[in-house]
């Protein structure tokens, strides 16, 4: 069904290929996991089936790639709309329209399919995917996980054999993964199309998949059979400066937003040096209680005490000294254009000694070369170096969204070391995440929120 | 959840349509009857048709309300009263010298017709605020894609792409806002940076994302078209674009009714009807639940451009 033969790529502004005299072959139906570590070109290599590469990001491109005995090498995306359906990484960005049905039309709508062809098509393919009741819906009103039937739904309605998928469960929790995942299965098994799929989390994958392709570092790409990769994981032992004096106290504290409840009454006590995780479903609350907590977010009702202080009654660079805190897109902090520059604005704006933060970051992901472009980094170093931009402030608690997103094994793996060794040098860590296995590896208590919805 | 809306059943052509006959209505009205009728039509429609529209049109009611109040202001404040005109109003008048020349004078005795012209202005840009505001509730912009010829499809889908990623720019400077101040540093030059260094990635990079992913369904696909027929389309093109530069010299320097106006306005739409007739028929498109114009449609039109006349004609006053 696909096949590469001798595919090389490299970016035109990297003098590395990130794809090295690739030969691959896939067979009709065939499920395959693609796997590999962060930024070992997972994303480039599926891009390079349906022409986004090299026809959205420059770069020298060499060899050859059928799609469905068609050579589909010197074509760009447009042209073979019909043969590949691709979803990437995050659905919400690649929605075109407003509600489902315009959604699903678009792509036929390019096409050129007869209207009343698309409306059937839309309705097979509906109760195919499992969205016949939301086809009246207003994309904005649909979780997470409806979302990614929306978006499976909208790259194989115009008949597509072959689906390309890149992390299309990184933003799911694990139910709503699993669910994904075996529908992914379905179309494989049952209806024969041909699926790629770019992972991190293989644990849920692995028993689904026939195949495994492996990314390497240096470019080669290797199909092998199924097997689970080996993690580096050293343990920490467990720490013996747990106090019992609680460092965060937490009561009564509610969060609504327009009049709508988020969550009520949450209680809670952290103490010091302890992990916690703060569990849930999208939309139940997580990051708002994170910065209701670091007191810059709202609250509806309650009380949040850190060391006894409220941050919220603080200032809001005061409030840097009680509370650490790294958001959802940690890239969001970076702003220059040099690591170093950034690790010289970091000790400035903290009163930090010079030098402080290049400590912190060395002792948390060992040394990066400082003259690197903080976009040129990869996740883990990315969310390193805000990290240690945060820490240098040396605030007693520290508070993470959802930290592992779009980190491989040996970088989660990093992070989590690092946070037991924080854990063990004293401070209070609460992260919000719901990556079951990462909180399982690292967390000593886990909060639910989401139950009392409604 | 049905979200069927009472306003779908009109054509989103229509819509629009009667909005931009809203605007040059107002736009040529000199007094404030036809206004009126123009701003409470606007509001009543979207009242009955929209259900959240006190949410939907707040934005644009507020906006029309801050641009007539600012107009007032102005003209109390920077007011040239000629002598023989009745005095509303006794303000002190402000005499300032800036050492270039003429003072400059502020407040002074307000007429009741310059108090009329500033209402008449400041309602004139307030109810074009309100009628675009009204259109895009009740019919999408998007919902127009499926209307506009091939020819300038692609420059419509982009438009309206543009349009519903605003608000999503007003999120992303709200989230990297928050994420800035736990850097530490929030005023001064590094500030700045801090939220428009993020912001603009983020917009950059969504953009990239949305066009990949358009791109792999299909967008921007052309059809087989022969050597021939693209040299007639570019040709046509000139042409009209040309007339079209012909006629409006033409309108400025002679009048709009004038003989050669007409005919070279009249040329060049024949051009760009052509044009796009010619595109259309590459026929690479289609569109799903497209709908024709129906009766009431055509009533509505009716009624808008009958209004339009009469208020040119200063029936209405």
């Amino acid at each position: 069904m696909i096949q590469l033969r001798g595919v090389s790529f490299s970016y035109s502004h990297a003098d590395a290929a990130v794809l090295k005299r690739v030969n691959l072959n896939f067979a009709p139906g065939e499920f395959s996991l693609i796997a590999g570590a962060t930024g070992s070109g997972k994303t480039t290599l599926l891009k390079a089936i349906n022409r986004l590469v090299p026809s959205f990001s420059p770069g020298t491109f060499l060899g050859e790639v059928v799609i469905n005995q068609i050579d589909v090498t010197n074509q760009n995306p447009q042209k073979i709309a019909e043969l590949v359906g691709y979803v990437p990484q995050s659905p919400d960005e690649s929605f075109v329209a407003q509600n489902v049905i315009d959604e699903l039309a678009f792509g036929m709508e390019q096409l050129g399919i007869a209207p009343n062809e698309m409306q059937q098509r839309i309705e097979s393919i509906a109760s195919r995917v499992g969205i016949t009741h939301l086809l009246c819906r207003e994309i904005a009103t649909l979780s997470g996980g409806e979302k990614q039937r929306l978006a499976i739904a909208a790259s194989l309605v115009a008949g597509q054999r072959v689906l390309l998928l890149d992390e299309p469960t990184s933003s799911l929790d694990s139910t709503v993964a699993s669910e994904v995942l075996a529908l992914l299965k379905e179309l494989s098994a049952l209806h024969g199309i041909t699926i790629l799929i770019a992972e991190h989390r293989l644990e849920r994958v692995l028993k689904l998949v026939d195949s495994m392709v492996t990314v390497h570092a240096d470019g080669s790409v290797i199909k092998g059979p199924v097997q689970a990769p080996t993690t580096t994981f050293v343990p920490v032992s467990k720490n013996t400066l747990k106090q019992e004096t609680p460092s965060v106290e937490i009561e009564h504290l509610s969060i609504e937003f327009d009049g709508e409840t988020v969550f009520r009454d949450l209680n809670l006590k952290l103490s010091r040096g302890s992990i916690t995780a703060l569990m849930g479903p999208n939309g139940s609350g997580k990051s708002s209680c994170l910065w209701a907590i670091q007191g810059s977010g709202v609250r509806s009702a309650g009380s949040v005490l850190v060391n006894g202080i409220d941050p919220a009654s603080l200032k809001a660079k005061d409030r840097l000294a009680l509370v650490a805190k790294v958001p959802q897109r940690a890239t969001d902090l970076l702003f220059l254009n040099a690591v170093s520059a950034e690790l010289y604005e970091s000790d400035a704006a903290s009163g930090a000694a010079a030098g402080s933060t290049a400590k912190i970051l060395e002792s948390l992901i060992g040394r990066i070369d400082p003259s690197l472009h903080p976009r040129d980094l990869s996740a883990g170093q990315k969310l390193a170096l805000v990290l240690a931009s945060q820490l240098v402030k040396d605030a007693p608690v520290l508070l993470l969204d959802e930290p592992t997103q779009g980190l491989d094994y040996v970088a989660k793996d990093h992070l989590a070391n690092q946070l037991k060794r924080l854990a063990a040098a004293g401070k209070t860590i609460l992260l919000a995440s719901h990556d079951e296995e990462f909180v399982s590896l690292v967390c000593d208590q886990v909060i639910s929120l989401g139950q009392n919805a409604n | 959840m049905n979200q069927k809306r009472m306003g779908n059943e009109l054509h989103p052509v229509t819509w629009w349509t009667l909005a931009l006959i809203a605007i040059a209505t107002a736009v040529i009205s000199r007094s404030v009857a036809p206004l009126l009728i123009i701003g409470i039509a606007s509001l009543v429609s979207v009242m009955l048709l929209e259900k959240n529209w006190a949410r939907s049109i707040r934005l644009y009611a507020t906006l029309a309300a801050v641009v007539l109040l600012t107009r007032l202001a102005f003209r109390v404040l920077f007011n040239f009263a000629s002598a023989n005109q009745d005095i509303a109003l006794q303000l002190p008048l402000l005499e300032i010298d800036l050492g270039l020349g003429n003072p400059v004078h502020l407040l002074g005795s307000l007429s009741y017709a310059a108090i009329d012209a500033a209402i008449v202005d400041g309602l004139r840009l307030a109810v074009i605020i309100l009628a675009i505001g009204v259109a895009s509730t009740l019919a999408k912009p998007s919902q127009l894609l499926k209307y506009t010829p091939a020819a300038v499809y692609e420059i419509a889908t982009a438009v309206t792409i543009a349009i519903n990623l605003a608000p999503q720019l007003s999120t992303s400077i709200q989230r990297v806002k928050q994420a800035a101040a736990l850097r530490g540093r929030s005023h001064g030059l590094g500030a700045m940076r801090s939220l428009t260094i993020p912001v603009l990635e983020d917009a950059l990079e969504n953009s990239m994302h949305l066009a990949a992913s358009m791109a792999t369904r299909g967008f921007g696909r052309t059809g087989e078209t022969s050597l021939a027929k693209s040299l007639w389309l570019r040709t046509f093109s000139l042409t009209s674009v040309a007339l079209t530069i012909i006629a409006t010299y033409l309108i400025l320097t002679l009048g709009l009714f004038n003989g050669a106006c007409i005919a070279a306005l009249t040329l060049s739409l024949v051009f760009s009807v052509l044009v796009l007739r010619i595109s259309d028929s590459q026929k690479i498109r289609t569109a799903l639940n497209r709908k024709k114009l129906g009766m009431q449609d055509v009533l509505l039109l009716t009624i808008g451009v009958a209004f339009f006349y009469a208020v040119s004609r200063g029936w209405i006053a």
